[in-house]
């Protein structure tokens, strides 16, 4: 390719350039079109062809027209290396403007002179014609000259002419232009680009040549993105130079490259460049036929991000800029021997800033993807947090450490980050002042009060000291632990060993103290050797003015020299910094990074006594570690949390500080802190508290009910709940009181009540058992509530309620983890039963009692699944019912399966079968011994109770059991009743004739009864039974169904009140009635009558009882005018009738001879009145007239 | 080298720690696996929503810095397991195979019926095998 060298700029190449657009101006014509094409700049719609050879739409493509006879085209020689320096600017397009309105001019003058131009150089041309006619014969011959002239210059293949009517209204014509100028420039730049792509093709290939040299490959690659750059293919561009860098690395690393010196000597090289790529003229390269890398790989970047900027991709500077400074870094610290001090540490805080500052300016979160927008954040976040740590660094190193947080944070940082480790450590300055001044810094006071659960991290990696000795003399062993005593860090590593490590380069600072560092390597051994003799190790003020000196003389950003000259400068800087990490932490969703930066913010508020800012702050983090059980992290800052409470006297803020430090892990804290936390606690709930204050111990104090089914407690009854409640707390805690909520589950309605535990507990450290005392509660269901405790002002509450885990079966608290308890079944703890029927208490026997005996009367105490401790009956009687309220009752179990088996109905079952073991047992009480035969059940003795005023205690053996209490009652005759059967008028009357006694079934004998009654109203059973055996007959129980009496048949009440429940207080009352009856129903019938007067009276006995009884003699009382024939005085006839067995429920008749007696006849009245003796042959007076009717029948 | 392993359950809770560092600051780990965290979020919920990898485990480097690196890996009950080291290079397939080994023994760990999901790891056991784990990471497995 036989182009023409460009003359070479003035200027060294400064980027962006634009494509250069030749004027080849023939005829002085080029400031009449001038305007009109320049207007059209930048070109809109240009269709270029990238690097792969796809057509691509640039828009606005810059151009600049300048004329051939411009200086810029025609300095400078050819030469090769020019050309591929500099052909990628010549011009892309040579315009040659011409007119001509004359054709033999054309022909003779212009056309040659077209030839020799467009034929002079290898380029890509086309003519403007311009036509200047204004007439129409002008227009005319012009037309004709143009054709002559598309003849002449336009092939087939391509229009190189284009004509401009400058009068003409046609404007289409620079569209035209246009067109043909980016069709120009679309040809030149693929040809150059295939030229330069080939030279590129030529150099990789001869990379591994010894003669290669970078600088060449670089200046033809960058001349092809450069080229790219300025047709607007800025992708292409970045690709070239990522390419670039690619190769780059790969030389620099290869194993035999040529090592060149670094760089990063020259005077704000500390500074970092990697945006800016002018401060360095990289031009040079080429002259000097070296690269240096510390320049030329900021150079790279800064060529790359600012084709980024211009791609409008800032979010990927922000990228590429974070990548590169870590690597960047590594590459410092690879020479960190040769650079100046601290170099590395002070470049990447600039860096990181520089980065930040640009990017932040240029992104704009409107026109990205919501991911782009996060990442973006959280780079910046990075770079900020990078710059962070390593101002800290610093700061460390001139003794600022005291006012770095030993955060874990920082630590993490730090502590693995080594010192800086200069080929030589710098020298003391002479200012002796300084070093006064780093030894009046006191190491940090040991935080008071909570703040001592705080662990000291290490923020250094080794001990400064021996770093920066080492650097400079050679110490002996002895030496530097003499020396490490007056560090503040600790040892760990064996000084023997390090000593050992690496050769030391060190330099004799008290001679040379103003030398620069980088002229240290040259210093011979043998003088260093001969120095170190005299030279003392240097001290930590020393060493840290040492550096302070060095780094306030070198750096050369004003920022940081500025936070490094004080502290109050580096603290600001550095709260600059976190502060902004944080921030676009927190807008990057990096939640965690930008939490744990506030803490650091909030850390340096402390410091400066903005506590309550500082509270803010570490709450956040509090709550973040807290959340997720980081408890380790915790204890770091929730000391200092809790200081920052107590001294803004927000108590209850403090308090709920201390109960979650004692709620941590035991690990972290030891316990005798706990302890003294407790204690704290204790103490100002005591006194020192302004008002009451409320706190959650949910972490801390734990509590379940018992395990199995939940207590049941029938309605309005008190009780006592068991609780068992954890104590995390580390000695015993004296609660003033302790109540829990208890929280129906099925009622909506005033969901829950308060109860109270039975005495103000102690809780120990762990389990604990506590009763509540259940006050009288509703119906329903209720599940445990909030645990509340008292001490002093202070309310402890606990929400937790667990169930079993299998933490806490092994002793331990339960789980508290907020996620373990969200799916636990709520346990009812507590049944409240709907009111109910709670015991029921019946007569074993209600009827065939007899008047004037002494009767048992049997009362079936059932408890209904309640328990009847300590209850009392209380038994009082109805009108004509003695009842002797001090008397031995008997209490016995009922046992109502023997009972059924023995009787018939089921009635009184109860009472029945209790009945037979009385009777078994109760020899005592003139138990006939055929009943002993016959009776061969369970022999549980009847208990002897004392009864009292009518009151009887019932046993324990009672509480659940149905119990028969009997008593003994004795039915008076009904005076009344008595005085109405004597003046009956039916007895006065004739007799009537006899009825029939209905036969008494145990069903039907209340009415028999009534009916005979009714019927024979009149018969004496009022005051017959005179007699005074002891051991009447009874009749069998009976309870008419609505509880009405019929108190003429007899009928008694008895009222039994019983005392039950909690502390007696429920009633049950109940009325029982009892029926008395007499032995006999007597009846009378005439059974014949003679005409002397006298007659035969029948006097039919119809037994009433239940057993056979005898009676051994009788005798009828008569009334006046009545008298006995025979004078038998009233016995009946015949008098061997007597003794008479009469059976149970049967009848007998006795007949007496009576005759009217007119002597003592006084009213016409006559009374009869019988005496019957007898003995009741095998019964008690006890025997229920159905069982033996059963009895007697089974009897053979 | 590797200085730090943790496990960290699917509430973010930790369950296992150890620092293979000979500094004695633990807490420094804490810190950094703490932190990672934010990490491992980020690129579960970024491959979700990319909807590829989902079955990767190996979460791959999280930390860039320059003195340390911090590996991820996530199990399908969303237990994270953490590794600092301080090496520069290592190899994937090696991360890879650390990875499993540590998640194998976790399951083991948690398999334990004295063992409370959620709860930290006590189990000696564990521990030692992940001292194992640790000193042979690197070395091929023996085949």
């Amino acid at each position: 390719m036989a182009t023409p060298p460009l003359p070479q700029p003035a200027v060294a190449k400064k980027s962006p350039e634009r494509l250069i657009v030749a004027i080849e101006d023939v005829n002085d014509l080029w400031e009449s079109i001038r305007g009109n094409l320049e207007a059209r700049v930048p070109f809109k719609k240009a269709s270029l062809n990238n690097k792969a050879r796809n057509l691509v739409l640039v828009d606005k493509l810059v151009v600049e027209f300048v004329q051939t006879t411009d200086a810029r085209l025609r300095r400078g020689l050819p030469g090769e290396q020019s050309l591929l320096s500099y052909g990628f600017r010549r011009p892309y397009a040579w315009l040659i403007v011409v007119t001509c309105d004359d054709l033999d001019e054309y022909k003779n003058l212009l056309k040659p002179r077209l030839k020799t131009i467009v034929q002079a150089e290898d380029h890509e041309w086309f003519i403007v014609f311009v036509s200047k006619a204004t007439t129409d014969s002008a227009v005319k011959i012009s037309k004709r000259v143009y054709s002559r002239i598309e003849g002449d210059f336009s092939s087939k293949k391509r229009e190189r002419c284009c004509k401009v009517d400058l009068h003409g209204p046609d404007t289409s014509v620079w569209e035209e232009i246009e067109l043909k100028i980016v069709e120009c420039i679309r040809y030149s730049l693929d040809r150059r680009v295939q030229y330069y792509e080939e030279e590129v093709r030529k150099l990789s290939e001869n990379r591994f040549m010894p003669a290669w040299n970078f600088c060449n490959f670089f200046t033809v690659k960058e001349s092809l993105a450069f080229m790219f750059e300025m047709a607007n293919l800025r992708e292409d561009a970045l690709r070239e130079y990522d390419e670039l860098e690619q190769i780059y690395s790969e030389t620099v690393n290869a194993p035999h490259a040529n090592t060149s010196a670094f760089g990063g000597l020259d005077a704000g090289d500390d500074c970092a460049a990697l945006l800016d790529g002018t401060r360095k003229p990289v031009s040079q390269f080429a002259a000097d036929g070296t690269v240096r890398e510390f320049d030329f790989r900021q150079y790279l970047f800064s060529r790359q991000a600012s084709l980024l900027f211009n791609l409008l991709r800032p979010a990927e500077v922000s990228g590429r800029g974070h990548s590169f400074i870590i690597l960047f870094a590594k590459i410092l610290t690879q020479h960190e021997k040769d650079l100046p001090f601290c170099m590395r540490e002070i470049w990447v805080i600039t860096a990181c800033l520089a980065l930040v500052k640009a990017t932040s300016r240029r992104f704009s979160a409107a026109i990205v993807t919501p991911d782009t927008v996060k990442d973006f954040y959280r780079l910046q976040g990075d770079l900020y947090s990078y710059a962070r740590t390593k101002l800290m660094r610093l700061a460390d190193l001139i003794g600022y450490g005291h006012n770095i947080e030993t955060s874990p944070c920082n630590s993490a940082a730090l502590s693995m980050l080594p010192w800086p480790r200069p080929a030589v450590w710098p020298a003391l300055p002479p200012d002796i002042s300084r070093v006064q001044a780093k030894e009046q810094i006191s190491p940090p006071k040991l935080s008071e009060g909570l703040g001592r659960l705080r662990k000291q991290l290490s923020l250094s990696p080794t001990v400064l000291l021996r770093e920066a000795n080492r650097r400079r003399a050679s110490l002996s062993v002895g030496n530097l632990a003499e020396m490490l005593d007056l560090s503040r860090l600790s040892l760990k590593e064996s000084p023997a060993a390090d000593a050992a490590d690496s050769a030391p380069a060190p330099l004799p600072p008290s001679t040379l103290p103003d030398e620069p560092i980088s002229g240290a390597h040259s210093s011979s051994p043998e003088v260093l050797q001969k120095q170190n003799s005299i030279e003392p190790p240097m001290k930590l003020p020393e060493v840290q003015a040492a550096a302070e000196h060095a780094l306030l003389t070198s750096i050369s950003d004003e920022t940081l020299r500025m936070a490094l000259s004080s502290v109050e400068g580096f603290e600001d800087f550095f709260l600059e910094l976190t502060r902004a990490a944080a921030d676009n932490f927190h807008r990057s969703w990096r939640k965690r990074h930008g939490v744990v930066l506030d803490g650091e913010v909030a850390a340096v508020h402390y410091r400066r006594g903005a506590l309550d800012a500082a509270a803010k702050l570490y709450e956040k983090v509090c709550a973040l570690y807290g959340s997720e059980g980081w408890h380790a992290l915790l204890v770091q800052v929730l000391p200092r949390l809790s200081e920052c409470q107590k001294k803004l006297s927000d108590w209850a803020g403090y308090l709920s500080s201390c109960i979650k430090l004692l709620s941590l892990d035991p690990g972290p804290i030891s316990n005798e802190d706990r302890s003294s936390i407790q204690a704290e606690i204790v103490k100002l709930a005591h006194g020192g508290l302004p008002v009451p204050v409320s706190l959650d111990v949910s972490t801390l104090i734990t509590f379940a009910a018992r395990g199995g089914p939940p207590l049941e407690l029938c309605e309005g009854d008190p009780g006592t709940l068991m609780v068992t409640v954890w104590s995390g707390f580390p000695d015993d805690i004296i609660m003033d009181s302790l109540s829990l909520t208890l929280v129906t589950t099925f009622t909506a309605d005033e969901g829950t009540k308060v109860v109270k535990s039975v005495d103000a507990p102690v809780l120990q450290p762990g389990k604990n058992r506590v009763l509540m005392t259940l006050p009288p509660q509703k119906p329903g269901s209720y599940v445990l509530g909030v645990l509340t405790g008292h001490i002093g002002q202070v309310k402890l509450r606990s929400h937790t309620y667990c169930t079993t885990s299998a933490a806490s079966s092994k002793g331990g608290p339960p789980d508290s983890d907020d996620y373990l308890s969200n799916e636990k079944p709520l346990r009812t703890v507590l049944e409240v039963a709907k009111p109910r029927a709670l015991v029921e208490i019946k007569p074993a026997i209600t009827k065939g009692l007899l008047f004037g005996e002494p009767q048992w009367v049997g009362l079936i105490v059932r408890p209904l699944n309640y328990s009847l401790e300590g209850a009392r009956v209380h038994i009082s009687t109805g009108p004509n019912l003695q009842f002797l309220s001090d008397q031995t009752a008997l209490l016995e179990v009922s046992k109502p399966l023997l009972a059924e088996a023995n009787a018939p109905s089921s009635t009184d079952i109860d009472g029945m079968k209790t009945f037979h073991n009385m009777l078994e047992n109760g020899d005592s009480l003139n138990t006939d011994d055929n009943v002993n035969g016959i009776l061969d059940y369970d022999t549980d003795m009847p208990q002897h109770l004392l009864m009292k005023d009518g009151s009887v205690e019932l046993p324990d053996w009672a509480r659940m059991v149905a119990s028969v209490l009997w008593v003994q009652v004795k039915a008076d005759s009904d005076d009344t009743l008595c005085s109405h059967f004597s003046g009956d008028p039916h007895l006065s009357s004739p007799p009537p004739s006899p009825k029939k006694v209905p036969l008494m079934s145990p069903d039907s004998q209340i009415k028999g009864l009534t009916t005979a009654s009714s019927a024979n109203g009149p018969h004496a059973t009022a005051d017959s039974l005179h007699e005074s055996l002891q051991h009447g007959t009874t009749g069998q129980g009976h309870v008419l169904p609505n509880g009405s009496l019929v108190s003429r048949f007899g009928m008694k009440t008895l009222k039994v009140k019983m005392e039950f429940g909690v502390s007696r207080s429920r009633l049950y009352e109940r009325t029982i009635a009892l029926q008395f009856t007499h032995p006999f129903r007597i009846s009378t019938r005439i059974v014949s009558r003679g005409n002397d007067g006298r007659f035969l009276l029948q006097i039919t006995l119809n037994s009433q009882l239940a057993a056979a009884v005898t009676i051994q003699s009788a005798n009828l009382l008569l009334q006046p005018g009545f008298a006995h024939v025979n004078n038998h005085e009233g016995h009946p006839t015949p008098a061997w009738l007597l003794p008479l067995s009469v059976s149970a429920s049967s009848e007998c008749a006795l007949l007496f001879a009576i005759r009217s007696d007119p002597v003592t006849a006084k009213d016409g009245e006559y009374e009869v009145d019988y005496h019957a003796a007898r003995r009741v042959n095998r019964s008690s007076n006890r025997i229920l007239a159905k069982y033996f009717s059963v009895r007697q029948l089974s009897e053979p | 080298m590797i200085v730090c392993v943790a496990v960290v359950g699917h509430n973010n809770n930790p369950l296992y720690l150890q620092s293979f560092s000979d500094d004695g600051n633990t807490l420094k780990f804490h810190y950094i696996v703490h932190c990672s965290l934010d990490v491992i979020e980020e690129k579960v919920s970024n491959s979700r929503r990319a909807g590829v990898n989902l079955n990767e485990t190996f979460l791959g480097l999280l930390y860039p810095t320059e003195d340390f690196k911090v590996f991820g890996y996530i199990s399908n009950t969303k237990v994270k397991f953490v590794m600092v080291t301080t090496d520069q290079d290592s190899r994937d397939a090696d991360l890879r195979n650390f990875f499993r080994r540590l998640h194998a023994a976790y399951v083991d760990a948690a398999s334990n019926p004295f063992h409370v999901p959620g709860k930290r790891i006590t189990s000696a056991v564990f521990a030692e095998q992940v001292g194992n784990i640790v000193k042979s990471f690197g070395i091929p497995a023996p085949v």
